[in-house]
């Protein structure tokens, strides 16, 4: 009896001491977050979304860097977080169909961390002779409006609405004002809605026309 | 010992195995995960213009996140006729030669009078824009921030033509255009793609009236500056990042075909000042007036066919053909068209002197 209950009581003792050991060093691993879960606000963007779960959510983003660009936002002048948010969410699936109320969110974020042209003159010779910086991150985030409505029709008019307090707002800088007009007024003519034409200025009005015959 | 104690320990020994498979898992993760986090921010990095490229592709096997060092010779283009220097390194030289590639192989067919108008073209198609653009770039070089050494007096006499004809934006700078140029290449963000440097050695050789200067292209040696179109372009950081970044998910790959829209059209824009003469040497830019997000700055354009408007329509007629861009990014490639269409400051195409003679100086 005493010669078989030892081997049974360190086999025991292995086993245990093994799974506390396989346990504790899975712990150790960070938990992957729902891609959906809310961070709360003011949260580093960082925590958001790893590699980890970005290569979770969509096999096709297995790419070690993909999370990380995820989260690494356009340095506009601040007022990340929130945008951050909606972008590292949205980013994960460039795909998805988004509903109302994201969109609507999406919106609200980019509207808001638009560069305006007080930025623009900040910058110097060098900085503007190509497109600048600033207005590249801007195109990065209207190329999210427009590839949700292309993923999801139905939000179409939820898209001219954006476009119009886009091209309206005198403070984005007329190239912003000019896409966005582009679109409000294609929007407006496809959804027979009206348009106002006097939202821009002249000038936003002469860059479109002279893209306009391509 | 007894079989169950060997059957206990090898049974731990499995279970252990898995816990360090486990852990090891997560360091390569990890380690995926800081390594591009390093690159892709990759705007505050490449500011430094030592940005190793981010998402290697199969065009780019050899590209680390270290700084790569320079090719050492020189590479071409398809066709022979753009040299890309030695001082690039090879994935900025395969780079390039893939950008030519994609826009020689190009399925582009457009017969657009806009397109036409700007480019002085009578048709828009791979063969024609791949022609437009040897013809006016000969020579890439890589980023140098040493203008003395770039630019050197050769002991060649050039009789220039128009030799008392200069752009109106040059005259009151030309005293100081090296120096200017001196604070462009030391100054220029990791977000600049290219600069026309041949321009601007022809532009010193004939305002000095005396011997023209050289460009030295690396792996080549001295490059006269007989004629602007001898075209010899400066890479810049840019053209080692991914610009049109989607946060990662698309367009991290420089050789997205986004990105390569995005370099390409970059390239016909400054390819635009290897054009002119006299006055419109150079299709030089000029300063955005009052009223104009810009204003102040020498961004802006005199005419409906320099710079700007070449590098808008590019832009634009290559993001309409791009295969596999998505509706992001085409909208990205058309506000960065936007950006360029709004730099010209002409009322209308009717105006007087709204399409400047594109007819070079000088023998290439």
């Amino acid at each position: 009896m005493k010669n078989k209950s030892i081997p049974i009581l360190i086999i025991s003792i292995l086993i245990v001491g093994a799974l506390f050991f396989y346990a504790s060093r899975k712990k150790a691993i960070p938990e992957i977050e729902s891609p959906d879960a809310e961070p709360e606000m003011g949260q580093d963007s960082s925590k958001i979304v790893t590699t980890n779960e970005a290569s979770k959510v969509d096999g096709n983003l297995a790419k070690p860097n993909i999370a990380d660009a995820g989260v690494s936002i356009p340095e506009t002048n601040a007022k990340p977080t929130v945008i951050e948010r909606a972008f590292a969410k949205q980013h994960l699936n460039l795909e998805k169909k988004l509903t109302k109320e994201e969109f609507a969110k999406l919106s609200q974020n980019i509207l808001g961390s638009l560069p305006n042209k007080a930025e623009l003159k900040k910058l110097t010779n060098e900085e503007v002779h190509e497109t600048p910086k600033i207005i590249m991150e801007a195109g990065v985030k209207l190329g999210l409006i427009a590839q949700a409505i292309a993923n999801e029709p139905g939000l179409q008019k939820d898209g001219f609405e954006f476009y119009r307090a886009c091209a309206s707002s005198e403070k984005n800088p007329n190239s912003v004002r000019a896409l966005c007009f582009s679109n409000y007024l294609a929007f407006g003519k496809k959804l027979g809605l009206s348009t106002n034409e006097n939202i821009v200025p002249a000038s936003v009005k002469t860059t479109i026309s002279r893209l306009q015959k391509l | 010992m007894s079989k169950p104690v060997h059957a206990a320990l090898l049974l731990s020994l499995i279970l252990l195995s898995a816990c360090k498979d486990e852990n090891t898992r997560h360091v390569v993760t990890s380690s995926g995960y800081s390594s591009s986090s390093s690159s892709s921010s990759g705007s505050a990095s490449a500011d430094h213009g030592t940005q190793a490229p981010s998402g290697p592709s199969a065009g780019d096997s050899s590209q680390t996140h270290q700084e790569e060092a320079e090719a050492g010779v020189i590479a071409k283009d398809d066709l022979g006729r753009i040299v890309i220097a030695s001082n690039l390194t090879r994935t900025e030289q395969a780079r390039v030669q893939s950008d030519l590639r994609y826009l020689k192989n190009s399925s582009l067919r457009l017969n657009n009078e806009l397109v036409n108008k700007t480019l002085g073209i009578t048709e828009a198609n791979n063969q024609v824009l791949t022609n437009w653009l040897s013809d006016r770039l000969q020579y890439i070089v890589g980023k140098s921030k040493d203008l003395d050494a770039l630019l050197v007096d050769s002991n060649e006499q050039v009789a220039y033509e128009n030799p008392n004809v200069l752009p109106d934006t040059i005259l009151d700078i030309a005293p100081d255009l090296k120096d200017k140029f001196r604070k462009t290449l030391s100054e220029s963000k990791g977000t600049t793609i290219a600069t026309n440097i041949g321009s601007l050695g022809y532009l010193l050789g004939k305002i000095s009236q005396t011997t023209a200067k050289a460009i030295d292209v690396p792996g080549v040696g001295h490059v006269v500056m007989r004629s602007p179109r001898i075209g010899v372009i400066q890479a810049a950081a840019g053209y080692s990042i991914s610009l049109l970044d989607f946060f990662g998910i698309r367009g991290s790959d420089p050789n997205s075909e986004a990105n390569k829209v995005n370099r390409l059209s970059t390239l016909f824009h400054e390819a635009r000042h290897s054009d002119g003469h006299g006055k419109s040497m150079s299709f030089m830019h000029s300063k955005c007036p009052e009223g104009h997000d810009l204003a102040g700055l020498n961004a802006c354009d005199a005419s409906l066919n320099g710079p700007y408007m070449v590098g808008a329509v590019t832009t634009a007629i290559l993001a309409t053909n791009c295969a596999s861009c998505n509706d992001a990014e085409k909208e990205a490639l058309r506000l960065m068209a936007m950006d360029s269409a709004g730099r010209p400051q002409v009322a209308d195409e009717n105006s007087p002197g709204a399409y400047w003679d594109a007819t070079p100086e000088g023998q290439r």
